[in-house]
């Protein structure tokens, strides 16, 4: 489960990211106060380690 | 400036001013790094904004700390970058504008509404009337007016 601050992360830029990397895991999100909640499920096993963290990047990568 | 390094997470964790560093300059600088490190970011962003930096590398405490200087000289990078731009932002209009102008075809730059005039025309025609005397032009008339109020 990721957490992203509604203040720092738009919804628009996660749904993108959901969607760039849909071949990859299943999402789904929900909210809770001032966070998006993202919770990732079937997550190629090679990828396991780092895949949290690179959605991450992802994610911000897309404010530009 | 507050810092946490969790050696164990390879990760190091620290508090940016938001009213010295806005957020804007923040997505900017994490996007730097992006390709160095994992950035996840958090807070408030109208008081502070808590910057995750985690290495995609093993990393020892020393690199940590070194990854959070590097951090916030981009952020100073940035933030001078935006005043420059700030403060030169009338010349470069200009220049760009002056560029465009000087791009476009010549036979749009001579095209005017007034009558064009040759180079081959005779210099003492004055087709366009304005080689006349003051004294021609506005000498008589007075002359005339004075007669009038007589």
């Amino acid at each position: 489960m990721i957490n992203f601050n509604k203040k720092i992360y738009s919804l628009k830029s996660i749904k993108k990211a959901m969607k760039d990397y849909s071949h990859l895991a299943d999402f789904k999100i929900g909210q809770k106060k001032n966070y998006f909640l993202v919770k990732i499920t079937k997550i190629k096993p090679e990828l396991k380690d780092i895949f949290q963290d690179e959605f991450s990047n992802y994610v911000l990568s897309l404010h530009q | 400036m507050k810092s946490k390094i969790n050696q164990k997470e390879n990760q190091i964790v620290f508090y940016l001013n938001s009213k010295i560093y806005p957020l804007e300059a923040t997505y900017s600088t994490a996007y730097v790094f992006l390709d160095r490190v994992f950035v996840y970011l958090d807070g408030d962003p109208a008081k502070e904004i808590m910057v995750f930096l985690k290495g995609k590398e093993k990393l020892n405490k020393t690199q940590l700390e070194n990854l959070q200087g590097e951090f916030q000289n981009e952020l100073l990078n940035y933030l001078l970058r935006v005043e420059i731009a700030k403060r030169n932002q009338k010349v470069r209009n200009f220049i760009v504008g002056t560029a465009l102008v000087s791009a476009l075809p010549t036979e749009l730059l001579t095209q005017s509404s007034q009558p064009e005039i040759s180079e081959t025309a005779d210099w003492q025609k004055d087709p366009l009337g304005i080689a006349i005397p003051w004294e021609e032009k506005y000498g008589k008339k007075k002359r005339k007016t004075k007669k009038k109020s007589k």
